[in-house]
């Protein structure tokens, strides 16, 4: 990101890569690609997005109170991922994106990934949750504007996030036993997945209905007293 | 030379008309150890905030403060990083990280120290402050005490200059406290110039150069201890924070050197010729009737973490005040947590007046017959504003005046503020039984006084009342008993006059001071009654 | 002598990383073998007996996985049998125990790392790839026990003033609900106040340094030089195709010559190492309780 001097250029790369970029490339390379590169170039795909985004953040001069904000945050989905049945990380993130910014979205996402897999398995599966919950977060940032003025849509927005983690996550299930991409295999996943969706959705819809309001109140409160 | 000037300083808060600072101006030398005390809310800690260029809060802000000749918000940001530290009103909110080791390295950190510089002026700062033994430990796992000593740690391994510390000991245990002022006053005859806020001016004030009094945002008096003190002789709001010493002096003379020490005050009743050495007291008589019980009772957090309370015992009865003294991290909280059934108690039996708290059904325990003060004040509250906290509450009825607060958010208060407003709530659920965790801490002498009236009004009443307490002179004022809290249980209990006579650390200054002259002198009153009983040797120079 | 576990985290995650990178990159029943056998007993000579569950979840975790496969997946020319007119193939069901083999060995593996890499020692390896980020989990961390504790304080202080007290569903709920509320309020305010701390002590006045308590000594340079030495020879050896092993149509299994045979000894001597120095170092501990 550093050799690109025009700075709009360098901002709609930026917003461009993670968005279009990946998928595109894993797209790509798992249709053009022989079958057995398909799990190392997802991983690679994955870990580059994750690596651009990093070292981005880390140059950046990002508030401290900005960076304790994101730390709680991810404090609070990790605690919200011990719920059972219902998820309520993917509203989290979407809230944090959605209100403090598109990058802070996909930090407390990338790393509530990490930090909750501590408890509950580091695999190479993180990265791709990470990843995952990671643009969620960042789409949410994006999309702030009209989320913000309409519940209904950042409801809907809730529960099409669940609804893709799922997705992506069932891609990464058999890429990793298959080595490559089997679409026989994907429909049985994604079949026996179907619990975990619906649970993801109807999280996202329910956390996101009872949460923004308060959760907007807070922030916009912190906001102005202490101008994040 | 200077380090500190402070010119025409006035401050106010957004949204707010009266400024809370207000035309401040003062110089201190290198090299001084400052005291700042002044009433709950009067703008102390808005002061120290504004003498650290990177916590000032927002507002607006007139007047000059120069750090070395240089005015701080042109400090680079290095040098008011690493020259001027500061440790906060709580212990817990300033800790960053989660390891020991990583904290005390995080402010060198920041300023890209080398690695190998960081190793060594941690572990020197480590081993001076006796945090090596648990340098690896989570911080989450240490006692309130010890977070209040890895604070100054990590504060002192950048090495600076000016060191502010707001009421640090407001939450430690007599022992610990003094610990940590016998730190400070170490570092600062290294060279080091201190402001240090508090509430609790027993200890500090022998210990410090010039003292500056505020009320209501203006500075009254700054001066060497001795003629501050004189100086508020005619107001007693501000005389009653000063050392007891000092306060008994000034009850029995009209001028002269006021004693700071109990050295001191030990000489001044050297001229006493003492002739009766106690009050006379009635032997305290209890009612019959049993408000609480604790009976072999036994409890830990974890499966396999140490027992707690272990096989603790306590009989309080109706109508009385009971005084819970002890350690940092011996149990206080938890005997009083599981008092209010809070927590699950593995054996044993407790009874609340003669009922076992199993067979109180859900929330009848609560309702006008128990509630419990919390150490932690935030937790009580629930809304944006204090008015809507303290909705359904006369607040006329209240013994102190909320009303100008009633606008503001419960965060904003000042830690004395939230600490009375937290009272006013537990008051409300008028309870039978009251139970009281450190009540008094961030409150300042006055409101103190005042909270005392009230208690003892509340007994009158009918109430009892339990408060677990660091402050030996709330207990004794106004404890019809104490307990010492030791190794998971009570050890101890007695009246006031029993409990304190013997001690030397759980003690008041009243007491530590009269005790080769007076037999059951424990509080200012106690010592002022007993020396106008007795007389004035004549002069022999 | 030092065990793995006790090496520099950058070290010890450079090694994990190698190993399970080429488990799982290879296609190899051989290696798949060998990463199995590598694991188990490190595995089993770090940790004992015990941990029966994770064995037995394992163990039905590999049967699922292994006969999935051929019941999905109908490729291959030699038909075992018919169900439902689906053909379930030898190569099928080899393809899945393959992928089982891999699949569960790197869970232990994983199961080790998690084992040995404490949160504290992720932090040290987060440290070198960006402060900034090491710092934010650093500070969640701490931030998850508080909360929890804060919680339960919260709930303890309302009860305790009379709020709370019927005990139906949705109050329950509504309570629970308000408990969050203040928690977060209160994490966030006092998040604040953690930053100031924070701001107080330099930070954001420009680049930081990492301090770690984990110096890089002798033998950490030394394991990351076999491991880049042994999984170089491997991996070069997998990217000539001397380890391709094909299952469909029909199994083929490549030529074995020196280079295969060297990059297999290779991966096979990475994956006993742990092994290999964890009894070392007990016999030499020992040998030297012995003397004292
Ligand atoms: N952020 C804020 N917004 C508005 N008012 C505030 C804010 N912070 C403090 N105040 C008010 O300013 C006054 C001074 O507060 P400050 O915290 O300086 O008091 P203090 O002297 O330190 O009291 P204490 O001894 O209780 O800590 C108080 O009345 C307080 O309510
Ligand atoms: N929720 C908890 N989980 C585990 N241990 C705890 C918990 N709360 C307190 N402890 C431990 O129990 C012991 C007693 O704690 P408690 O809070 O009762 O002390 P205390 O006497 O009130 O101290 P202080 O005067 O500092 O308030 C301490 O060692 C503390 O670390
Ligand atoms: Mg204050
Ligand atoms: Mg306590």
């Amino acid at each position: 990101m550093i050799i690109i001097q025009n700075s709009k250029l360098r901002h709609f790369l930026k917003k461009i890569i993670p968005v279009v970029g990946f998928p595109a490339f894993v797209l790509m390379g798992s249709t053009m690609l022989n079958e057995k590169y398909h799990l190392a170039i997802s991983f690679l795909g994955a870990l580059t997005a994750l690596l651009l985004f990093v070292t981005d953040f880390e140059k950046k001069k990002t508030g401290t109170r900005r960076i304790v904000v994101v730390s709680v945050m991810t404090a609070m989905c990790f605690i919200g991922r011990f719920l059972p049945v219902l998820m309520p990380m993917t509203a989290f993130i979407t809230l944090t994106g959605v209100y403090i910014g598109s990058e802070s979205g996909f930090l407390v996402g990338a790393l509530s990934a990490v930090l909750s897999n501590f408890y509950f398995g580091q695999g190479p599966w993180t990265i791709f949750q990470m990843l995952a919950w990671g643009m969620i977060g960042y789409i949410a940032g994006i999309l702030a504007n009209p989320l913000k003025r309409n519940l209904i849509l950042l409801m809907v927005y809730g529960a099409v996030a669940g609804i893709l983690y799922s997705f992506i996550m069932d891609i990464w299930t058999v890429l990793w036993y298959n080595k490559g991409m089997d679409w026989n295999l994907y429909r049985n996943a994604l079949i026996t997945a179907i619990p975990y969706t619906v649970s993801y959705a109807v999280s996202g819809i329910l956390f996101l209905g009872l949460l923004a309001k308060p959760f907007g109140e807070k922030l916009e409160r912190i906001k102005i007293k202490y101008g994040i | 030379m200077e380090l500190l000037t402070v010119k025409n300083l006035s401050f106010t808060y957004p949204l707010c008309d009266v400024p809370a600072i207000q035309n401040i101006s003062f110089s201190i030398q290198k090299g001084e150890f400052i005291v700042l005390c002044g009433a709950t809310g009067c703008g102390k800690s808005t002061l120290l905030q504004l003498l650290k260029p990177e916590l000032i809060p927002n507002g607006s802000q007139n007047g000059e403060i120069l750090f070395k000749d240089t005015p701080i918000q042109k400090l680079s940001p290095e040098i008011s990083a690493s020259q001027i530290g500061y440790v906060m009103q709580k212990p817990e909110q300033q800790i960053v990280t989660d390891k020991v080791w990583h904290e005390m390295a995080f402010g060198l950190e920041n300023l890209n120290t080398p690695v190998s510089v960081i190793a060594k002026r941690t572990a020197e700062m480590a081993s001076y402050f006796g945090v090596g033994s648990w340098y690896d430990r989570s911080t989450s796992e240490l006692s309130g005490g010890q977070k209040q000593l890895l604070n100054l740690s990590a504060v002192m391994v950048m090495h600076p200059e000016l060191l502010i510390l707001d009421e640090p000991t407001a939450q430690l245990d007599p022992v610990s406290a003094s610990e940590f002022l016998t730190a400070v006053r170490k570092l600062n005859q290294d060279g080091l110039t201190v402001i240090i806020v508090e509430h609790r001016l027993e200890e500090v004030i022998p210990m410090c150069d010039r003292i500056m009094m505020m009320k209501d945002g203006k500075m009254i008096a700054f001066d060497k201890p001795e003629k501050a003190i004189l100086s508020v002789k005619n107001s007693p709001d501000l005389l009653c924070a000063m050392p007891s010493v000092s306060r008994l002096y000034l009850e029995m003379e009209s001028d002269g050197i006021c004693p700071l020490t109990i050295r001191q005050g030990r000489e001044y009743l050297a001229q006493y010729d003492i002739t009766q050495r106690s009050i006379p007291c009635e032997p305290y008589q209890h009612s019959e009737n049993i408000a609480l019980q604790f009976e072999e009772v036994f409890f830990r957090y974890q499966r396999n973490s140490p027992d707690i309370l272990k096989g603790m015992n306590l009989t309080i009865y109706e109508n009385e005040i009971f005084c819970i003294l002890g350690e940092n991290g011996s149990g206080k909280s938890t005997a009083l947590k599981a008092s209010a059934d809070l927590l699950p108690i593995y054996s044993g039996k407790i009874q609340v007046f003669g009922k076992k708290l199993k067979s109180y059904k859900k929330g009848a325990l609560y309702q006008n017959c128990l509630a419990m003060l919390p150490q932690d004040v935030q937790t009580l509250f629930l809304r944006n504003t204090v008015r809507e906290e303290l909705e359904g509450i006369n607040t006329g009825q209240l013994p102190f005046d909320v009303e100008k607060l009633c606008d503001r958010h419960p965060y904003d208060l000042s830690g004395g503020e939230q600490q009375l407003l937290a009272l006013a709530k537990v008051l409300h659920a008028n309870p039978k039984l009251l139970l009281l965790d450190e009540p008094t801490k961030g409150i300042d002498a006055n409101s103190k006084l005042q909270l005392i009236q009230i208690l003892r009004k509340l007994k009158e009443n009918g109430m009892t009342i339990i408060i677990v307490t660091h402050d030996m002179e709330l207990s004794a004022e106004c404890a019809d008993r104490c307990g010492m809290f030791f190794h998971g249980g009570i050890v101890s209990t007695g009246t006031p006059k029993e409990f304190f006579t013997g001690n030397y650390f759980y003690t008041t200054p009243v007491s530590r001071m009269t005790r080769d002259y007076f037999d059951n002198a424990v509080t200012v009153g106690d010592a002022v009654k007993l020396c106008k009983l007795n007389r004035k040797k004549e002069n022999i120079s | 002598m030092q065990t793995i576990e006790e090496l520099h985290p950058i070290s010890i995650t450079i090694y994990f990383m190698a190993v399970m990178g080429i488990a799982m990159f290879s296609t190899n029943p051989i290696m798949m073998g060998l990463s199995m056998t590598g694991a188990i007993l490190y595995f089993l000579t770090r940790n004992g007996k015990g941990h029966f569950k994770m064995h037995l979840s394992f163990v039905i975790l590999f049967t699922v996985l292994a006969l999935m496969n051929p019941l999905v997946s109908h490729n291959g020319i030699t038909v075992l049998f018919v169900v439902n007119d689906n053909p379930i193939t030898l190569e099928a069901f080899l393809y899945g125990l393959n992928s089982a083999t891999m699949i569960i060995s790197i869970l232990y593996w994983l199961r080790l790392f998690s084992m040995i890499m404490t949160s504290e020692k992720i932090l040290c390896v987060f440290g070198a790839i960006s402060p900034k980020i090491a710092l934010v989990l650093s500070m969640s961390l701490r931030f998850v026990p508080l909360f929890q504790n804060q919680a339960k304080k919260v709930n303890d202080s309302q009860k305790a003033v009379g709020y709370f007290q019927s005990d139906n569903i949705i109050d329950s709920i509504h309570q629970k609900m308000r408990v969050f509320d203040i928690v977060l309020t209160w994490a966030l305010e006092n998040g604040i106040i953690t930053a100031n701390s924070m701001e107080a002590r330099g930070y954001s006045v420009g680049k930081r340094s990492h301090f770690s308590i984990h110096p890089i000594r002798k033998n950490d340079i030394i394991l990351m030089l076999i491991t880049c030495i042994l999984s170089g020879v491997c991996i070069s050896a997998m990217a000539w195709g001397k380890m391709t092993f094909l299952f469909y149509p029909e199994i083929t299994a490549p030529e074995t010559d020196l280079f295969a045979v060297g990059g297999m000894i290779g991966y096979g001597i990475l994956v006993l190492l742990p092994s290999i120095i964890q009894k070392g170092t007990e016999k030499q501990w020992n040998y030297l309780q012995s003397k004292i």
